[in-house]
């Protein structure tokens, strides 16, 4: 049993994160963890997995308890051998150029001889069920590959306990199936796992215990709790807008980085007020035909065009006037150094008069909750809040279409409130949204059109409800609003 | 803290030094998209590259203070020389050695700078300056690899480029850099990258003496160096006299006035023929016997600026009445009257005799 | 998003030697060449190193822009010194002589030799490059530098910057495909506008880089990386009877350039 005792935690000069956390993993256990963005959920993976306090210094008090013995006296390369944890950020994790080194490199480092690293990494790939991925190239690995890949390098140092920490944030639905069913058979190993979860739905179903992490403390929750999920309510109907107007047409369009074709021979055409959810697994070319749409790829074949003319025909900063996109991950969209600046880096570059513009600018970053920060660097902001600075900086000229590539993770209800809001304002007023999401109650509540892509296609193209019985039809529940993560 | 083993190299330090040379490699693309750009709009070909210099020594400045260990400067420069090898730089092999010897010189800039002050005076212009001629040392390296022979003007223009593109980009640029990081806290606290920019400059000098006047020395000493080479280097109307000889000394026409001599020669080479012309000259007999060479001299060889070289029998030469120095449009040619046109050399800079 | 890597992966006599032997024999063959820089000598070893490509099995695309830059760059060198050097017998003119004017610019038997021996050198130094990353692992090459007692921690940084190299690739296309959506483009008018391009560019990659080290060094800490002073290896190279031979093979080379230099073998000088 691993198991914390008055654990209590600081970083150095700042308030206690942790307060008396006392808590118990089992082996042969799943337990999931939850709490809101800053509850600490990462500090106590980082205390059971030895790296508090060996690794990060900070004020720590109270003990780690594994089968009774107290582990404070533990190296960490010691206490290793017994806990493990999976970080969020499945890239950050790998160290190795090929999947087999990837596994091998905890055994290596704990001088196992040959035929034992060997025995291990075929247990270890094999348990994650990605033993047809060993001579694999780790860069090449999808998102899903890579983070079964870690939980294999993990279990080849042979740990009792395994933590996760926010796993499936950065998976498709699929993925995070795909994960459920390693997790159920790791238990079945007797193995002990804790799952820390922002969004609990979907690993509910296999969790045998659920904990809830609050103010500092840990409390037990029972099974039978429903949790509400953080999509926000939408009160009005579906937005229809009268004689539809064509803004953007895609003409059997193919794009390939070198031999591997991302979108395949894609015709499209996106009306006023067409508020749409682009879907589909990771790797299906959602973020590929996005940036077709937005003119920052050429395609290799067919043609994209912009208010019926051709988009290489206008300059850069035309379409960044009419379009505006939303990458994933905000760190790569950032520039300036202060929150205030970034701000109206768009006005700025686009030549919008700055004077006339302030006011709104003002008012569109208080709306976004980031007001206070505006001298800070904006580097320096939580992941979310950073997201609704992208939100905030791309659209304050008001484009005609929004493109956002799932602008929700990391983000709490308040969050998901105001870019839902944001964006239904835009097709309210005659624009166009286009976002990729995985998730299928908002793509039904908010939405009047999906896009589900398969293999670069666009395999079903309609309305919400359409195109999800379709897709429970066809066997692909996790899309959908009934089988999905908010079930 | 980390097992058994107590180097003050930590896991951390490792990765940190991995990220920004692998950072570094990547962006080697976008610095040379970089240079190209500014190349186009001066409208030459090549050579503005030189002002990016700078930036590939950037990666290794931060390596250096962000793990302010003796030795990451030249680890870092290896390591970010072997990953621009491994994904095929232009130069192949020689970019790990411009990148080590860079890396070296910001090692040496670093820890010397520490010996000379002891404490923590504030170490920009030290930095700086060392970035520098980190940044200028790959010009000296890539010209004797490929042009060796290039004016020397040339080279010490781009020479000049690559140091302020140093000073610029690997010191300035590194610093602002620092202090950005600084500001969102991903780097640790107690690496502070600037004085508080309130100290007024003056005083920044008064504090750091010891430091400017090393680095004034250092800048001083270089360009006077450089100008004295340039100069000899240029003056195309001297050449050096050396060898077995009692009085080595520098040559100049105008020291032998009243001594000119002048012949008619006809070039005759195998492809090419220059008609019958007067030239006016200083006999080299009359040249080597006032530096009074020695009783055993055999062989005397003319070197040019070029790197070419011929050999004359040495007796032959003080006898030949028709084989003479002129000074012609650009240096001193030797005029062998007597002899295959292929023996007509352009440019001498250095008869030795031995 | 495709790698940049050269690696090949075959199985076969010079994929299979010691890739820190082939990297040090790499750096004698530089430096010989550094040392004694003949065409003749320069010329043979190409022909030698071209072979070998053969031998290894591995492609040269000759038509890959890379390259043909290289081929053009040093056809640029041996003009380069054509240019620059007027002495030796003149075999001919770039521009002949018209009516009364010209010829100009000659071609001399020195300036051709001095421009072969520096643009062969070129190429010798980079295509040998390539063949070397084309053969070499670079895992087993971290793995291989730890016999020359460079401690397994050390070496593996290799490793760690090999890895993120692709990844780091992808997000700068990121980023710049974000500066393009934004209107941003690289400006290079006056100091100011260059580095403001260059923050642009390297300061979201550098949160992003810096932002991953507290992660991997916390994943690769947890796996027991550095627990202790040695470690053992899944795939490991080693020492054959060939490696020796190749390492004494490019020692002898080393040596002999020196010799050469030197002046202490003219015999064959007057012939290399």
């Amino acid at each position: 049993m691993l198991e914390a005792r008055d654990l209590v935690f600081s970083y150095e000069g700042t308030q206690p994160i942790l307060e008396k956390v006392t808590m118990q993993l089992h082996p042969r256990e799943i337990v999931l963890l939850t709490g809101p963005t800053g509850s600490g959920k990462s500090t106590l993976a980082k205390c059971l997995s030895g790296f508090i306090p060996r690794m990060i210094k900070g004020d720590y008090s109270g003990s780690v308890f594994i089968e009774n013995k107290d582990v404070s006296d533990l190296l960490l390369s010691e206490y290793a051998e017994k806990v493990a944890l999976v970080q969020q950020d499945p890239d950050g994790q790998i160290c190795t150029l090929n999947v087999g080194d990837e596994v091998a490199f905890g055994p290596e480092n704990y001088c196992k001889d040959t035929k034992e690293i060997e025995r291990l990494v075929e247990s270890s790939l094999s348990s994650v069920s990605s033993w047809h991925l060993r001579n694999r190239s780790t860069h090449k690995l999808s998102g899903g590959e890579k983070q079964r890949i870690i939980i294999a390098a993990m279990l080849a140092s042979e740990p009792d306990y395994l933590i996760l920490d926010e796993s499936s944030s950065s998976l498709d639905p699929k993925g995070t199936l795909e994960l459920r069913d390693v997790l159920v058979a790791m238990k079945e190993n007797n193995l002990g796992i804790l799952c820390i979860e922002h969004q609990l739905s979907a690993f509910l179903p296999i969790a045998d215990r659920i904990l809830q992490i609050s103010e500092g403390k840990v409390i037990e929750t029972p099974q039978n709790k429903t949790f509400s999920a953080d999509i926000p309510q939408k009160s009005s109907g579906m937005i229809r807008i009268e004689n539809p107007e064509e803004v953007i047409r895609i003409e059997n369009t193919t794009f390939s980085y070198g031999k591997q074709i991302a979108v395949n021979q894609v015709s499209l055409i996106l009306n006023r007020g067409d508020f749409v959810a682009l879907m589909g697994d990771n790797g299906s070319g959602k973020t590929t035909l996005l940036s077709m749409i937005a003119g920052l790829l050429e395609p290799s074949i067919g043609k994209v065009f912009l208010n019926r003319k051709s988009i290489s025909s206008f300059a850069k900063r035309e379409i960044a006037k009419r379009i505006g996109v939303v990458f994933q991950n905000p760190n790569h969209q950032i520039f300036e150094r202060t929150v205030w600046k970034e701000q109206v880096l768009g006005l700025e570059v686009l030549e919008y008069d700055m004077e006339e513009n302030l006011d709104n600018a003002k008012n569109v970053l208080d709306a976004m909750g980031l007001s206070p920060y505006s001298e800070r660097n904006p580097f320096s902001l939580s992941h979310g809040q950073k997201r609704r600075l992208n939100v905030s900086s791309v659209t304050l000229h008001e484009p005609e279409v929004y493109l956002f590539d799932e602008p929700f993770i990391g983000q709490d209800a308040d969050g998901r409130r105001i870019i839902a809001e944001k964006m239904t304002r835009r097709v309210e007023t005659g624009g166009i949204c286009v976002v990729v999401t995985h998730d299928p109650t908002f793509a039904r509540e908010f939405c009047n059109r999906i896009l589900f892509m398969e293999n670069g296609s666009i395999l079903l193209d309609g309305s919400p409800q359409a195109v999800q019985d379709r897709l429970q039809e066809i066997g692909k529940p996790e899309y959908t609003a009934q089988g999905g993560q908010s079930e | 803290m980390n097992a058994s083993n107590n180097t003050a190299i930590t896991t951390r330090d490792i990765v940190t030094i991995a990220m920004l040379s692998s950072l570094g490699g990547a962006l080697s693309t976008f610095v040379g998209y970089l240079g190209n750009l500014i190349n186009l709009s001066l409208g030459i070909p090549f050579g503005a590259g030189q002002f990016m210099a700078g930036l590939h020594v950037f990666w290794i400045v931060l390596m250096r203070v962000l793990v302010p260990k003796t030795g990451v400067g030249l680890a870092g420069g290896a390591l970010k020389g072997l990953v621009e090898l491994f994904t095929g730089s232009t130069h192949g092999i020689v970019i790990v050695l411009v990148s080590l010897i860079q890396g070296l010189i910001i090692d040496v800039g670093a820890s010397s700078f520490r010996e000379l002050n002891g404490v923590s005076v504030s170490s920009q212009i030290v930095w700086w300056v060392t970035a520098g001629f980190s940044s200028a040392s790959n010009v000296l390296v890539f010209q004797a690899l490929y042009f060796t022979g290039a004016p020397i003007v040339y080279i010490a223009v781009m020479t000049i480029l690559a140091f302020c593109s140093g000073v610029i980009f690997a010191g300035y640029f590194a610093w602002e850099t620092l202090e950005f990081l600084n500001e969102i806290e991903i780097i640790p606290a107690n690496i502070s990258s600037r004085e508080p920019s309130a100290t007024p400059r003056r005083k920044l000098i008064v504090r750091n003496f010891p430091a400017v006047a090393f680095l004034t020395f250092i800048i001083v000493g270089s360009v006077y160096f450089t100008v004295f080479v340039a100069v000899m280097q240029t003056d195309p109307y001297s050449c050096e006299v050396t060898g077995l000889v009692e009085n080595p000394y520098t040559y100049h026409q105008s020291n032998f006035v009243g001594q000119e001599v002048t012949i008619e020669a006809e070039l005759i080479g195998a492809y090419t023929h220059l008609d019958p012309a007067n030239y006016t000259g200083i006999l080299l007999g009359t040249i080597l016997n006032y530096a009074n060479p020695n009783s055993g001299a055999t062989t005397l060889r003319v070197s040019a600026r070029d790197g070419y070289t011929v050999l004359f029998d040495f007796d032959s030469v003080v006898c030949d009445n028709r084989m003479l120095l002129t000074e012609s449009e650009d240096g001193l040619w030797l005029i062998a009257g007597d002899y295959d046109g292929a023996l007509w050399v352009r440019w001498v800079t250095v008869l030795e005799v031995f | 998003m495709s790698t940049r890597f050269g690696f090949v992966r075959r199985e076969g006599t010079i994929h299979n030697l010691n890739p820190a032997m082939k990297l040090l024999s790499l750096t004698f063959l530089m430096i010989s060449i550094l040392v004694y820089p003949s065409w003749v000598l320069s010329g043979l070893l190409l022909l030698v190193n071209l072979v070998s490509f053969r031998a290894a099995r591995v492609p040269i695309r000759i038509s890959s822009n890379r390259v043909r830059f290289l081929v053009i760059f040093s056809l640029v060198l041996l003009l380069f010194q054509i240019f620059l050097t007027p002495n030796g017998t003149i075999l001919t003119y770039i521009v002949p002589k018209i009516g009364n004017i010209g010829p100009f610019i000659p071609i001399t038997s020195f300036g051709l030799e001095r421009g072969l021996s520096i643009s062969l050198r070129f190429l010798l130094i980079v295509f040998s490059s390539m063949l070397f990353i084309s053969v070499t692992n670079p895992t087993l090459l971290a793995h291989a530098l730890t016999k020359f007692r460079i401690p397994y921690r050390y070496s593996f940084a290799l490793v760690i910057a090999l890895r993120f190299l692709p990844l780091f690739d992808m997000e700068t296309n990121l980023v710049r495909m974000s500066q393009k959506s934004r209107g941003l483009s690289s400006e290079i008018g006056g100091l100011k506008k260059i580095i403001r391009t260059i923050r642009y560019t390297f300061y979201p990659l550098l949160v992003s880089a810096l932002s991953r080290v507290e992660t991997l060094s916390l994943s690769m800490d947890g796996r027991g990386f550095g627990y202790r002073p040695e470690r053992s290896y899944l795939q490991e190279s080693t020492w054959s009877k060939t490696d020796y031979l190749v390492m004494a093979l490019s020692v002898g080379l080393l040596f002999f350039c020196f010799l050469l230099a030197l002046g202490m073998l003219p015999e064959l000088s007057a012939i290399l």
